[in-house]
């Protein structure tokens, strides 16, 4: 057993190191930093630029060979190296994280949860109008491109907070700058702080499982074990619910698993649009800012997520499915 | 209403909306009774609307569904009910056992957890109190250690166990009326026996009345008290099973009865086959159904449809000709001119309206057996016993690694599916495979179509060794004669067809794969020779009946005018009716093509029916071998008795007194776990033998736990059983009706 888990183990690692390799030669090989520097006004002396390259490990007259051991050797110890403007990619990483954490786990959890029960709905009165309905909606949100839904969003909600007549839900930020008092009340800034962007998250994940859900549940629907149960006097809906959902969730672990791992690379346009710190925010900045160092580290970050997703999606069907679980 | 009748359906019509707003209509006046502990059988074929009477009775049809009449338990009237007043007489005053319980069960449940579930939905009991129930209904139906059983999940379970839980659920609340919907259709002969034993059982502990739904005559013979047949929808006979079995009064119970393949019948003796298949619903027309392939239709049949109607105590039959007294198992007069029988092959008069695409080619309108044909006559002087074989297998294995997990996979074990396998198929003849699932029949039958050097032992086809065929360059150019010369039939006709070309096509590929120019003509004549039109080649599978498409299926199987035809379960899916057509069929081509088969059944019956030779499968080994006739009158091997003695005979009164072997136990599985030298020691049928059980001496069980016992020569040269006790005197070898 150990030496298996061991083989999966060792496995993922040569994934991830491989992965995370080809992202930086390819982020160091193509990207410029030499650029960022030289385009400041006034321009910095080439000497002072250089010397700036080399502290960051980031000068393309260093081979690029040199420059990817060096790079390797810090990573195998844990040093992610510097971002461009000379502080420590890992502590930045480890902050966005969070961000990107909290912004995400509420939508996709919310989403996911709506999106199973409409989809529940939809297929248990398969082509009636409630069908009709959440397929319309759903579709209508999987069309909408995100950050034309968040922009609406802002709208909706600026109209909510005239009403109310204060600001009932912030849209931007996490917290409300110089914001005073005790925990319970920077709780409650927090909360309000998150609905909107959750909002946001929710909708779109909301409509991709109900559709997911949907056609699981039709695969059900006509299954034998359903009529089984209603055989014994089982209700309709009970039976419904007990048999049929519980057997199509299983396929929905899977989606839920990696579902939440892409969206924990960057939600960009959400962090963007909200004004939220997170990793999606990171990535996009650091290319423009031909930052190599992060947007290795962001390579990186993301193998490990998948991988673990992938992980996660497997223990999540085992314990769904009694069938894959021995 | 009779006074203690439980369920009194009356007058029950069913119908869907179809294609054009007109109604299909499924059920078309259904009408019986059941009293308390009796059980009375629903007999039909597909699309006779036996199932869908069921689900009306429960209430558990579709919404769409129109249904009127009247259906009484304990005399309230259950249509009309809303799903509430419905769910509280479902599960506790009607059960049902469903066909195919693996998918009948909740694959997430424990069984445990689901028969507690069926208990708490009518009983106001602690969950604890339920479960306990359960254990002890799980001992009930004849699950050994019910304690521990109940908390495994339905895959893991055998279909037989499966089906035994499907029971403990049905009997859970004690209801008055079971209705077992095909229950014993998936399942392999040895283990139809004891679900039968476990439902009579179950009705002795409920005394319930039983609702048996079935195609099968000979479960019905030995379970039923009485019997209504249906056909398109209607009751075409209703009779005690005694008397519907020596005297049919409707032609369709008549011709059921007769294409039946036998046991105790002989071999090669010609079935009468109903000509046509089972008409669609939507294409029912004013006369009698059944007309369009009656060999005693007369004018009135065709434009008027003939009430139900009694003649006599119990007994009714739908048929205009009821009182002319005519012999129907006798087959009509000569002049009916009906039969195309005589010319033996090709079956080629097809004689279907165009109008009902459905409609099977005539397959020998409730012919009588001809005397032996020309080709017959050709077949008789052929040279059979010496021709040389060809299909050699010699101590073929095949072993597959098992592994274990999901996450973490591993190998724990080896699923020995064949196990050292030895035939021979002399040209023209037909070996069957016969044996339970799991018995290595189908790896078996892979290993030979593959063309690849087995795994362990050789095969020989055609003369050519496929060690040294594979050995060397050019292996695909090689095997191109070796590959024309064998073909394979399987069970499923629809599924082996490819959807989207038609039969021409289906039939020419073959041909142009192996660099045929021309293929029309031969396309033509295969069409012909199956008993299809030449017409039939531009329509596309799903264009065709069950039966056609199988006829499909054996014309590309004999395109390339193989010597060898592998079939593999080749009638198992098709309609009772249609069946005998399809083993005539194959009778007549091998006589005139000097075909050999290698014919693959789990169907005693069947095999009993085409096999010149046997061989008995179990755990991946032959355990008794030789001529057909000789194997199913002596069988000597104590498998193969339990195997023969669990079939069901179409006959009450042959079926009700014989003495039965109901084997213990499920068929065994072929996987032997790493580190398990336990298993392979001595013989592995041991842990359900009944003569094992039954042996008196401890040297002679001994034997049986030390040493593998080989296949040795009994009797005459031709034949070979495995098995140290072949001599051994043992009477009944377990008693009737012990539920293992």
């Amino acid at each position: 057993m150990g030496a298996f888990l061991l083989r999966r183990i060792v496995n993922y690692l040569v994934l991830i190191t491989l992965a995370t390799c080809l992202g930086y030669l390819l982020a160091a090989s193509s990207l410029s930093p030499r650029e960022y520097f030289a385009q400041r006004q006034p321009p910095p002396p080439v000497a002072s630029v250089n010397a700036t390259l080399n502290q960051l490990n980031l000068n393309d007259k260093t081979p690029l060979e040199d420059r990817f051991a060096h790079w390797a050797k810090g990573v195998v110890t844990g040093d992610l190296g510097k971002t461009i403007d000379d502080t420590s990619v890992s502590a930045e990483m480890g902050r966005r994280m969070g961000v990107t954490l909290r912004l995400v786990l509420f939508g996709t959890i919310s989403g996911a949860l709506v999106g199973v029960a409409l989809g529940f709905v939809s297929a248990i009165r398969q082509y009636r109008p409630s069908d009709h309905t959440i397929t319309f909606l759903s579709f209508l949100v999987l069309s909408t491109p995100v950050f034309l839904l968040a922009v609406l969003l802002k709208i909706g909600t600026v109209k909510i907070n005239q009403a109310a007549g204060t600001t009932l839900l912030p849209y931007t930020n996490e917290t409300t700058a110089g914001l005073t008092g005790g925990w319970f009340r920077h709780l409650v800034d927090r909360g309000q702080h998150l609905v909107v962007p959750t909002l946001s998250l929710m909708l779109g994940q909301a409509a991709l499982f109900s559709r997911y859900q949907r056609s699981a549940m039709l695969d059900v629907l006509g299954a034998d074990y359903i009529r089984t149960a209603r055989a014994t006097g089982m209700r309709r809906g009970p039976a419904l619910v007990k048999h049929g959902l519980r057997t199509a969730l299983i396929p929905m672990a899977t989606l839920f698993a990696y579902q939440m791992g892409m969206l924990l690379t960057g939600v960009t346009f959400t962090e963007k649009i909200f004004g939220w710190h997170g990793m999606g925010e990171w990535f996009v900045d650091s290319i423009g800012r031909q930052d190599v160092n992060a947007v290795a580290a962001m390579v990186l970050f993301t193998a490990v997520l998948i991988l673990i997703a992938g992980l996660l999606s497997d223990i999540a069907h085992a314990l769904l499915d009694p069938r894959v679980r021995d | 209403m009779s006074d203690d009748a439980v369920l009194e359906v009356t007058d029950l019509h069913v119908s869907f909306p179809g294609e054009k707003g007109r109604p299909l209509a499924a059920v078309r006046g259904l009408s019986y009774q059941v009293r308390r502990g009796e059980t009375l059988a629903i007999v039909g074929e597909s699309g006779s609307g036996k199932s869908v009477s069921s689900m009306a009775a429960i209430g558990l049809l579709p919404t769409n569904a129109k249904v009127t009449g009247s259906v009484r338990f304990r005399g309230r009237e259950l249509l009309g009910l809303n799903d509430k007043e419905m769910s509280r007489i479902r599960g506790a005053g009607i059960a049902m056992v469903f066909q195919d319980p693996l998918s009948a069960l909740t694959p997430v449940y424990r069984v445990g957890e689901a028969i507690a579930a069926a208990i708490r939905v009518h009983q106001d009991v602690t969950s604890q109190a339920a479960m306990k129930r359960a254990v002890e209904l799980l001992e009930l139906v004849g699950i050994p250690d019910p304690a521990r059983r109940a908390l495994a999940f339905p895959h893991e379970f055998s279909g037989g166990m499966r089906q035994r839980v499907m029971i403990a659920m049905a009997i859970a609340n004690d209801p008055d009326v079971i209705i077992a919907d095909e229950p014993t259709t998936a399942l392999d002969v040895t283990v139809q026996a004891q679900i039968l034993e476990v439902l009579a059982t179950a009705k002795q502990a409920t005394g319930a009345a039983i609702v048996l739904i079935t195609h099968d005559l000979g479960v019905v013979a030995g379970f039923a008290d009485r019997a209504a047949v249906m056909y398109a929808g209607r009751p075409v006979e209703t009779a005690a099973v005694q008397e519907l079995f020596a005297a049919p009064k409707m032609p369709y119970t008549a011709g059921l009865l007769g294409s039946l393949p036998r046991l105790d019948a002989g071999r090669g003796v010609r079935l009468r086959s109903i000509p046509g298949a089972p008409p669609s619903l939507a294409e029912l027309g004013a006369g009698c159904p059944f007309a369009p392939r009656c060999a005693f239709a007369v004018d009135l049949c065709r434009t008027t449809e003939p009430e139900l109607l009694e003649i006599g105590q119990g007994r009714a039959a739908a048929c205009h000709r009821t009182g002319e007294g005519l012999d129907l198992m006798a087959g009509p007069n000569g002049d009916s001119g009906l039969t195309d029988q005589a010319s033996g092959i090709p079956d080629t008069a097809d004689t279907e309206p165009e109008a009902t695409s459905d409609a099977e080619g005539v397959e020998g309108a409730l012919a009588e057996p001809e005397a032996p044909t020309k080709s017959e006559a050709a077949a008789v002087a052929a040279p059979v016993g010496v021709a040389e074989p060809v299909l050699t297998v010699r101590d073929l294995i095949k072993h597959h690694p098992l592994t274990k997990g999901s996450i973490i996979r591993r190998r724990i074990g080896t699923v020995r599916a064949v196990d050292g396998v030895s035939l021979d198929i002399p040209a023209g003849t037909t070996l069957a495979l016969v044996g339970e699932s799991g018995s290595g029949k189908t790896t078996t039958v892979m290993e030979i179509l593959r063309l690849r050097t087995p795994q362990g032992g050789s095969i020989s086809v055609l003369g050519q060794d496929l060690e040294a065929l594979n050995r060397g360059r050019g292996v695909r150019r090689r095997a191109q004669p070796v590959r024309a010369g064998i073909a394979a039939v399987f069970q499923d006709p629809l599924a082996s067809l490819d959807p989207r070309l038609p039969v021409g096509d289906l039939l020419a590929e073959p041909l142009r794969t192996h660099g045929h120019g021309k293929t029309a003509g031969r396309v033509r004549e295969l069409l012909e020779m199956v008993g299809l039109e030449a017409s039939h080649a531009n329509r596309f599978p799903r264009e065709f009946s069950g039966g056609q498409r199988q006829r499909v299926a054996i014309a590309r199987a004999l395109a390339l005018e193989p010597r060898l035809v592998v079939l593999d379960e080749p009638v198992s899916a098709l309609d009772v009716s249609v069946r005998a057509g399809i083993l005539n069929l194959l009778g007549d081509l091998q006589r005139e093509l000097g075909l050999a088969y290698l014919f693959v059944s789990h169907d005693l019956a069947v095999v009993r029916h085409v096999a010149d030779r046997v061989a008995v499968l179990n755990l991946g080994r032959i355990v008794e071998y030789g001529d057909a006739d000789s194997v199913f009158e002596d069988p000597r091997h104590p498998y193969t008795r339990a195997l023969l003695s669990a079939v069901p005979v179409p006959d009450p009164v042959v079926e009700r007194q014989r003495e039965r072997i109901v084997l213990p136990g499920d068929p065994p599985s072929p996987v032997v776990l790493d580190g398990d030298a336990e298993a392979l020691r001595g013989c592995r049928f041991r842990s359900r033998c009944p003569l094992y059980a039954a042996l008196e001496k401890p040297e002679a069980r001994e034997l049986c736990e030390s040493t593998d016992p080989a296949l040795t020569p009994v009797g005459d040269a031709d034949r070979s059983a495995a098995c140290h006790h072949l001599d051994a005197w043992v009477p009944a070898l377990v008693q009737s009706g012990t539920v293992a």
